[in-house]
């Protein structure tokens, strides 16, 4: 009898670890999907293509055109263009339970929280089970979809999109005050004394968007302190208030104070420092590898008499030239929260699509950019063939330093404070708010 | 004894009847309020207790993921942030703007607009028209008219050579703030106007006639007839003001986001941000409970402060 019963505990003991074990629901020969057919699934996708750029356009339509393929996968689509509303709205479908089956976003330690309630897709096995789609991705594109910093081994999305900072000029601005392109940090603020002096804004920085001192101290950071400097400020070896970091602030406020970074810049967007400087209004211009596109969908004149000129960020400290700010802008992911098998099944069907050669071909004819995708199309943009060649001198990329945080508030907390800079707050003041914020939200 | 047991049993029958009537009363009453009950349990008294419940947890806003027990922590946090005094200052701002600008405007124009003069149609609409706009519309519009370089008040400015005036309105620490409030007034003025026109027309001519005939004209008539006869919509508009100004987000989150830095930043900003940027629910409610507690304080005293004026009054 007692054997019997030490027997059944066993069996069921067994059976829980079992369970526990969560075994995959698929055979791993089945992660490639290719026999699997779907009947009224629907899936919903989060983008940010919302606005009426050629890239989301294309977008939509080709989801329009996946639809009709009638393979029993209905694609409902959320286009959200505006950052921060877009993230909201993230944030609000997560708390309900009513996540996207797919969604685009920006990696680092916003995702964190996401993997921690085990709520990302690690789609790790379906790549390997479907080499060509694996190989459709340049290699370097991974870094947003990767999370080992965060102790979680997998692949938890797919890339969409490379960049880079690099450094755009008015050519015509500075022959006419005889400058050369920076390449050093000295140069640039030389120049940008000339074009002062001249009545010529150097920059006109949208600041009213705090993403752009956010990415101006990543970019100066990096270059200052090499690549390292993330990983530094994510595990707290160096704080905010530090005196490299001060160092850094110093150097926005000199810039902000004796005005090269323009007037008015807590008032300009992001639309309108793009319209000053395709209007010839500013003579230089800090910005990703996505700019090219944008410039030539404005229709600026400068654009197609190639009147604009790139080279990379200006060095800064001799040690890390070719450090940079860079990698994938942004990948989509799976979620599986109340998300069902068939609708994880199709949501990986439908990234398929989105990286497929035709797909990928189409995008690049409408809207030429610095894609996540070894797809080889020509593009006649002259200022992005110019980026593509910069991009390839890069050694060490990195992103927004605040997504090797830990702490997932730390983004806007410094973004926000960084605003003070052009309210007549010291670099002081700016990194001990940095840190009595952080503090707070411990 | 007789005439007894006939009278008890017949008043027993009646007080029977009685009761039956009253429930049946009850019951009616019951049903025709039965789906606004509904409505109030399920869209404010479960929310109000589901935010209670939550200021006293630490959540990331995750579906199914556990809500932690750390008791007053939230709240002793968000009482303790400079940054949410200061949000508490810039509803002041806002309380003073509706007292000392939206009040008068508004009494005015509802002066204007039942005093029979000709048009009064058209002012009507025009008044009424910001509000129609819509919260969006109207704080884009003045975005770009408070535009430093390029909007329409800095070309005025300009073309009266008064460049000097011209400033960052909007990113101007405290500047910013009253902008704002401003705004928020030229749009909420129609709307108010109609709130005090209703108290006027309520007002019964007679009264404006005995008075004529007493020798009370002019000021006088509003000294002395209207706004004694107007304290209660006067109580309604100035409750409204003071929870309205609490609670205060669209317009500034459309115009401003509460920035730059937090600078222009209200408490409805901040348990917005708090839970959707941020990711604390737990702090986003306490915030929340704290401005519940302060609009009903407020509403508490301004009906104290009109009912002592009442005594008085009596």
């Amino acid at each position: 009898m007692k054997t019997r019963r030490r027997l059944l505990a066993m069996l069921l003991a067994a059976a829980v670890t079992g369970s526990m074990c969560a075994v995959p629901a698929l055979a791993e020969e089945d992660y490639s999907l290719s026999g699997v057919t779907f009947e009224n699934v629907t899936i919903r996708v989060a983008t940010r293509a919302g606005g009426d750029a050629a890239d989301s356009q294309y977008y939509q339509q080709k989801v329009e055109e996946f639809n009709a393929l009638d393979n029993g996968i209905t694609v409902e689509m959320t286009n959200i263009s505006t950052e921060t509303d877009y993230k909201d709205r993230l944030s609000t479908d997560f708390a309900s339970g009513d996540a996207p089956n797919i969604f685009l976003e920006y990696g680092g330690a916003n995702l964190v929280d996401y993997l921690d309630a085990g709520y990302l897709l690690n789609l790790e096995p379906y790549l390997e089970a479907d080499p060509e789609w694996y190989a459709g991705f340049k290699e370097n594109g991974w870094s947003t979809c990767l999370f080992e910093d965060y102790g979680y081994e997998g692949i938890y999305g797919v890339p969409s999109e490379t960049y880079q900072i690099l450094l755009y000029y008015n050519k015509d601005i500075l022959e006419q005050n005889g400058l050369e392109p920076p390449t050093t940090w000295e140069e640039l603020m030389d120049a940008c004394a000339v074009l002062k002096e001249a009545g010529i804004d150097p920059f006109a920085v949208g600041e009213k968007d705090i993403w752009r001192f956010g990415h101006l101290h990543t970019i100066l950071s990096l270059k200052s302190y090499g690549a390292d400097v993330a990983q530094k400020l994510g595990n707290g070896e160096m704080t905010y208030d530090s005196e490299e970091m001060i160092a850094i602030y110093q150097m926005i406020k000199d810039m902000v104070d004796n005005g090269y970074l323009g007037s008015n810049l807590l008032s300009t967007d992001k639309g309108m420092e793009d319209s000053l400087f395709e209007e010839g209004k500013a003579a230089f211009k800090y910005d990703g590898s996505w700019f090219p596109a944008s410039l030539e969908q404005s229709g600026s004149d400068l654009y197609t008499e190639q009147k604009i000129g790139v080279v990379s960020f200006p060095v800064v400290n001799e040690e890390y030239p070719h450090v940079e700010m860079g990698g994938t802008t942004d990948a989509y992911y799976v979620s599986t929260l109340n998300a069902t098998e068939e609708q994880i099944q199709a949501s990986v069907v439908f990234l398929k699509y989105l990286a497929s050669v035709e797909y990928i071909e189409g995008l690049i004819q409408v809207h030429s950019n610095t894609y996540a995708y070894n797809v080889e199309a020509a593009s006649d943009n002259y200022l992005l063939n110019e980026v593509i060649d910069l991009m390839g001198e890069a050694e060490e990329l990195r992103g927004d330093l605040q997504n090797y945080d830990t702490r997932s508030m730390a983004m806007n907390t410094v973004r926000t404070s960084l605003q003070e800079l052009a309210m007549g707050s010291s670099p002081e003041e700016v990194g001990k708010l940095i840190e009595d914020t952080l503090a707070e939200y411990e | 004894m007789l005439a007894g047991s006939s009278f008890y049993p017949q008043r027993l029958q009646m007080e029977v009847a009685s009761v039956k009537r009253k429930r049946k009363e009850y019951a009616v009453s019951i049903i025709f309020l039965a789906p606004a009950l509904a409505l109030l349990l399920v869209f404010i008294v479960y929310p109000v207790c589901d935010v209670v419940y939550l200021s006293f947890h630490s959540w990331k806003g995750l579906f199914g993921q556990p809500k932690t027990w750390v008791g007053i922590d939230n709240y002793v946090k968000a009482l303790t942030s400079a940054k949410f005094w200061h949000a508490m200052l810039n509803c002041v701002w806002f309380m003073v703007g509706s007292f000392v600008v939206l009040m008068p405007i508004s009494f005015g124009l509802a002066l204007l607009i039942t005093s029979g003069l000709k048009g009064t149609r058209i002012m009507k609409t025009a008044y009424f028209m910001p509000v129609m706009l819509g919260t969006t519309a109207v704080a884009l519009m003045w975005t770009y008219i408070l535009n430093p370089s390029w909007g329409a008040l800095a070309e005025l400015l300009r073309f009266l050579h008064l460049d000097n005036l011209i400033i960052d309105w909007l990113a101007t620490p405290t500047v910013n703030v009253i902008a704002v409030v401003l705004v928020n007034e030229w749009m909420y003025a129609g709307y108010n106007m109609l709130i005090f026109a209703s108290g006027l027309v309520a007002i019964p001519d007679t009264l404006y006639e005995a008075a004529r005939i007493d020798g009370c004209v002019g000021l006088q008539r509003i000294r002395y007839i209207t706004l004694p006869l107007m304290k209660n919509t006067f109580k309604v508009f100035s409750i409204l003001a003071f929870t309205g100004s609490l609670k205060v987000f669209d317009i500034v989150w459309a115009m401003t986001r509460g920035g730059p830095g937090d600078t222009s930043s209200t408490p409805g900003i901040i348990l917005y941000t708090q839970a959707f940027q941020y990711k604390l629910f737990g702090r986003s409610s306490a915030y929340s409970v704290i401005l519940l507690v302060f609009g009903v304080a407020l509403s508490l005293i301004v009906n104290r402060v009109f009912r002592q004026e009442n005594d008085l009054y009596a």
